[in-house]
């Protein structure tokens, strides 16, 4: 047992100088002692060692303060902490230095992303015990939410979604949800309001449309908007829905036709 | 008058850069047009690796191809000539940074 733990602590220890070392080599004239601890800390969080010092290195370069690089990196393992997915929070840093943002835009703009999941992935968690299961609802709704979607919309969504699983099994719920999220989270990437896409959304749920109706409704809209404006759409199909026309009967579903951006692309198919 | 309005559309065209964007997809690699006559140098850049810049090949005299793995949905953007560069595209996210961003989804 004594064995078992001494080799277990070597191979730990060891670990540790060899991320130390990198982060050392990697950064030793470029970035202060504070920094590199800093980012001994991310990579002791789980952040892979080679992202870590990729990020750090980018952020040097592209003249973060100190203030603003520990800022950054602090996000990054706050996200972690609360068990959110740090691949948008750091893409979201890359991105804005390739687009030349000012350091400060781009960490407040890493907060966003951040308060967007943890916001959603609280949502996850009223619709389900199951903790495997919320990342997979979590991510569709901070999707949603990049999409353009406002707190608002979510949370009234939510409600409906709420007042329709009461009498729902746990499987039927996360699917009508992860239905219900894409649909709007569709919407609202093809320009459509938050408000108005909420209504839909909404309209559909009281209306009693299960999950298959919600992604025939989808793929139907996604279709159709490419010779309709998303807004004269979404009139429609509200007025469709208020007459008790199934998702089917409102336009064709499924894959047609050409797509793409600039209506160049080609595609089609069920999501 | 028809002079003036003639006039106001090539100027509009030459603002543009006549730009119109699009895709096709092989196997399982997405190729991504985009039509600028005008520009020196595009770059593409996408989330599908931390958006790196990956330099456009020019096919003729006014377009650039980029080729990326189709197998999942990502966002992009160009880089042309040094400037941010978003085309027309269908579906759309908010970057904020004040700008949008193009998303391509498989199988749409």
């Amino acid at each position: 047992m004594k064995k078992i733990c001494l080799m277990v602590c070597a191979v730990l220890f060891c670990g540790s100088l060899a991320f130390g070392d990198e982060v050392e080599e990697s950064l030793s004239t470029l970035a202060t002692e504070q920094l590199k601890t800093s980012t001994r800390g991310m990579i002791l969080s789980g952040i892979d060692t080679d992202n870590a010092i990729r990020m750090t290195k980018l952020m040097l370069k592209n003249q973060f303060s100190l203030e603003q690089a520990l800022r950054a990196q602090k996000v990054i393992m706050n996200a972690l902490k609360e068990g959110l997915p740090v691949e948008p929070i750091m893409n979201k840093a890359y991105e804005g230095m390739v687009k030349q943002v000012q350091a400060k835009n781009i960490v407040q703009a890493m907060e966003r992303v951040r308060t967007r999941y943890a916001f959603a992935y609280e949502q996850a968690r009223v619709l389900t015990k199951e903790r495997s299961q919320v990342p997979a609802i979590g991510n569709t709704i901070a999707k949603t939410f990049t999409a353009g979607m406002d707190q608002k919309g979510i949370q009234g969504i939510m409600d409906r979604l709420q007042e329709r699983t009461q009498q729902m099994t746990q499987s039927q719920t996360m699917e009508l949800a992860k239905e219900s999220f894409k649909t709007a989270r569709d919407m609202a990437r093809l320009g459509l309001s938050s408000k108005t896409t909420t209504n839909l959304v909404c309209l559909a749920l009281q209306k009693g449309y299960t999950a298959r109706k919600m992604e025939n409704m989808r793929n139907s809209f996604i279709n159709q908007s490419q010779s309709s404006h998303p807004t004269h759409l979404a009139n429609s199909y509200s007025n469709a829905i208020k007459d008790g026309k199934s998702a089917d009967s409102i336009g064709y579903s499924g894959s047609s036709g050409p797509s793409g951006p600039g209506g160049g692309g080609r595609g089609g198919g069920k999501r | 008058m028809k002079k003036y309005f003639l006039l106001s559309i090539l100027a509009f065209s030459v603002f543009t850069g006549c730009a119109h964007h699009y895709y096709r997809v092989k196997g399982g690699a997405v190729e991504l047009y985009l039509k600028r006559p005008d520009a020196i140098a595009v770059a593409f850049a996408s989330s599908l690796d931390g958006y790196q810049l990956h330099r456009a090949e020019k096919r003729d005299s006014s377009t650039w191809k980029v080729t990326v793995p189709a197998y999942r949905e990502f966002t992009y953007f160009y880089i042309v000539d040094g400037a941010l560069f978003l085309p027309s595209c269908k579906f759309k996210e908010k970057d904020d940074f004040g700008t949008t961003n193009c998303i391509y989804i498989p199988g749409l």
